[in-house]
């Protein structure tokens, strides 16, 4: 599956110039112009075609990262995951995610450092960021918004109140 | 450089300036100082001749005046009375030579002591009657010139005429010889004395002669007309027969050299007789006298200089040992301080590190309170939320379960690492069989173990001995080695435990083939939370406090624990414990 996700977006691009050209294509046509399977297609499409905002976590603890998940998607979002630093790069730039809510201590990468590639990059640095870390510290606050993260949140959190966060944060950088 | 030469030149300059001015006034000073002492040493030989001419002159007088009075007294007497009168005196006063008694016919008639008067010598049969017959018709008294005596050497000869009214009785002659006024007055002053003593009559004729006994009773007039010589002693000479005193330099001529002397001179009256006394003295007296003074000066000066300089050095030596003491022990209290300074520097770096370290364990502790709270949390508003899957809330549930359970854990660990920490962990010391405490530590870990495909090999030699130590704490010890291997072996890798005997210890090894440990970090993997933020720790449950509370715990029973490593391959944590002797418990 992740060498698939590797070529995604070439595919993706493709998949939707055709379509543009001929509503009408069928999926098999479409996997055999671009040698993949049609189920392959299917997904790709499904994926192409779904308008939820999508959200990236990055969080080392599946046991926080999986309530939070099957939260944000009962909110209708549609919610990816990546548990460490250097996943969660690949996967921002893979999937272009609306919002990104970011641990700070994480293997690998800290938040700090995910947060500063991602602000650093043009293609990325639009993408808002909620910081979320079970530290407290006045200091790690300031340091994550001046390295341009857009919000901060404590853990444990209130999921109302994280959602209405992430709500807002959407509208404030909705272009 | 030139500064320098300049500066030599300078003080060269001053140098001589200096020490021609000491010397100029070192030349004026003794200049000074000689003519103060000539003038001393003069007086002091004119205040001698004056001395002993009073003397001379009085004593003289005194010898005339007893025989006027005798002649005055006796003059009406006989001549028996007379004569009578002169053994009294003769014996009863000293210095006289011989009284006689001469008839007005110039017959000597009696004399005392007999044996020296000449009965019956006629002054006008021997022609030499002028004193008589002056003293007679002056009916004064007279002296006539010292002349020499028939026994030798001089004599005065005093002639006083006897008057009874009108009436001529005779004359008594009293002869004083020189020698008698000399030895007493003028011998005694030059002894132990350079120089000499010398005596003359008004007409130079020499009285005594303390350096030439033979020039007694010649006259230095005529032996200086011989030698035609001595010009400056002439001089003094007629001076003296002037009546005059003081003092007075000439150069003598020896017969090898000349040398000055210095003749303080003082007249003799005696009735109608001038004589003058003369000490004479060579000028190298005053040098030697005034060598003398400079000499105890400079034995005083040196004693001055060596005790100064000796103090002086003394004191430097003392300031320099004091210094020198003072300075070691400046620089052993500034060493002191130094190593001080650098000892408070370390304590105060510890202490951050301290203080750091337990900032960071809060707020590491903080994080791992807080994360299993927040999956909690989390998990509890989805089970609320209406719209939640019966697959959502049983896995919700689970979450929270596992939570609960981690934080139980964490709790318990952070329990135990504080009565470790605090030293209040009470250890229930017994007897342990080790097979049996593996064993039961295996069977804890077994199921972790099979679910990685991870192999278990136990190698229990079968005669192990017993350790002494607390069963429930060395199981947990075992089972936290055991886990932290199962956490960091890959799948289908390999664990064993190990144990062996050795000095009265026993050790046990638990290694096994996970990715390895660098060796800078060998020591640091018994610290709290060490590697707490890798997913590997989580993922199995760990609290990152096992090492830390192993290491506590095998302490606590005297024991070592410690790891090896080697990158790649595997680790290996090893710690050893007492034996069990039997019969000491506790």
């Amino acid at each position: 599956m992740r060498e698939g996700k590797m070529k995604l977006d070439n595919n993706d691009r493709r998949i939707v110039e055709m379509l543009q050209k001929d509503a009408t294509l069928s999926y098999s046509a479409i996997a055999e112009q671009l040698n993949i399977t049609e189920s392959e297609v299917e997904k790709r499409i499904r994926r192409l075609s779904d308008t939820r905002t999508k959200i990236l976590i990055v969080d080392d603890e599946l046991d926080t990262l999986l309530p939070l998940k099957r939260a944000l998607e009962m909110e209708d979002f549609n919610v990816i995951e990546a548990q460490d630093g250097v996943e969660a790069l690949e996967k921002v730039r893979a999937e272009i995610p609306d919002l990104v809510l970011l641990d700070l201590m994480l293997p690998k990468l800290n938040g700090f450092e995910v947060c500063q590639q991602l602000k650093q990059n043009e293609a990325t640095s639009n993408i808002p960021i909620i910081m979320l870390t079970a530290k407290g510290d006045t200091s790690d606050k300031i340091e994550g918004i001046e390295i341009g993260a857009d919000d901060y949140v404590t853990k444990p959190f209130d999921l109302a109140e994280l959602k209405a966060r992430i709500k807002a944060v959407l509208r404030r950088t909705a272009p | 450089m030139k500064l320098k030469r300049d500066n030599r030149v300078v003080i060269l300059v001053i140098c001589i300036i200096l020490i021609c001015t000491v010397t100029s006034l070192g030349f004026k000073t003794h200049g000074e100082v000689e003519e103060i002492v000539q003038e001393q040493f003069n007086e002091q030989q004119l205040l001698l001749a004056r001395q002993a001419s009073l003397g001379i002159a009085g004593f003289a007088d005194e010898r005339v005046t007893i025989i006027e009075i005798l002649a005055r007294d006796r003059s009406c007497d006989e001549i028996d009375n007379l004569t009578r009168c002169f053994k009294t005196i003769y014996e009863e006063t000293s210095g006289f030579y011989s009284i006689e008694f001469i008839e007005p016919n110039g017959v000597v008639v009696y004399g005392y002591p007999e044996d020296r008067a000449p009965i019956g010598y006629d002054l006008y049969a021997e022609n030499r009657s002028s004193a008589f017959d002056s003293a007679r018709d002056s009916r004064k008294t007279k002296i006539s010139r010292p002349t020499p005596l028939f026994e030798g050497g001089l004599g005065s000869f005093i002639w006083v005429p006897v008057y009874e009214g009108e009436d001529f009785r005779g004359v008594i002659l009293a002869i004083i010889r020189m020698s008698t006024i000399t030895d007493r007055f003028l011998t005694p002053i030059m002894q132990n004395r350079t120089g000499y003593v010398y005596m003359i009559d008004h007409k130079g004729k020499s009285l005594y002669d303390g350096a030439k006994r033979e020039a007694i009773g010649k006259n230095y007039l005529k032996m200086l007309n011989e030698n035609n010589r001595s010009d400056g002693w002439l001089k003094i000479l007629n001076e003296q027969m002037n009546g005059s005193e003081g003092t007075a330099v000439y150069l003598k001529e020896g017969d090898e050299s000349q040398s000055e002397q210095i003749v303080a001179y003082a007249p003799v009256r005696w009735r109608n007789q001038l004589w003058s006394v003369a000490i004479s003295v060579p000028a190298s007296e005053v040098d030697h006298l005034i060598r003398s003074v400079y000499a105890k000066q400079m034995i005083f000066l040196g004693t001055v200089i060596a005790i100064i300089l000796g103090g002086s050095l003394g004191l430097i030596m003392m300031f320099s040992r004091w210094n020198k003491t003072l300075e070691a022990e400046v620089k052993s209290k500034n060493a002191d301080m130094i190593r001080m300074n650098k000892e408070l520097v370390l304590a105060n770096k510890r202490l951050k590190e301290l203080d750091k370290l337990k900032s960071d364990f809060v707020s590491m502790v903080s994080h791992e309170l807080k994360t299993p709270l927040a999956a909690m949390r989390t998990s509890a508003q989805v089970l609320n939320m209406r719209d939640a899957g019966e697959k959502t809330k049983a896995e919700m549930l689970d979450i929270i379960l596992r939570n609960i359970d981690r934080q139980t854990n964490l709790v318990n660990d952070l329990l135990d690492l504080s009565r470790i920490e605090s030293g209040r962990m009470k250890l229930k010391m017994g007897c342990v069989s080790l097979d049996s405490v593996i064993a039961d530590s295996i069977e804890s870990v077994k199921q972790a173990a099979i679910e990685k495909g991870i192999k278990l090999n136990v190698e229990l030699p079968e005669d192990i001995s017993s350790v002494k130590a607390d069963r429930e704490r060395l199981t947990q010890v075992i089972i936290n080695l055991l886990n932290n291997a199962i956490k960091f072996t890959p799948r289908s890798g390999e664990i064993s435990i190990k144990t062996r005997e050795l000095n009265g210890q026993v050790e046990v090894k638990v290694s096994d083939t996970g990715t390895g440990i660098p060796a800078e970090d060998l020591d640091k993997v018994f610290e709290k939370f060490y590697q707490a933020d890798s997913t590997l720790t989580r993922e199995a449950g760990g609290t990152g406090l096992g090492l830390a509370i192993c290491r506590g715990i095998i302490e606590a029973h005297n024991g070592h624990i410690w790891a090896e490593s080697e990158l790649g391959k595997g680790s290996t944590f090893i710690f050893r414990l007492e034996k069990w002797v039997s019969g000491k418990a506790g």
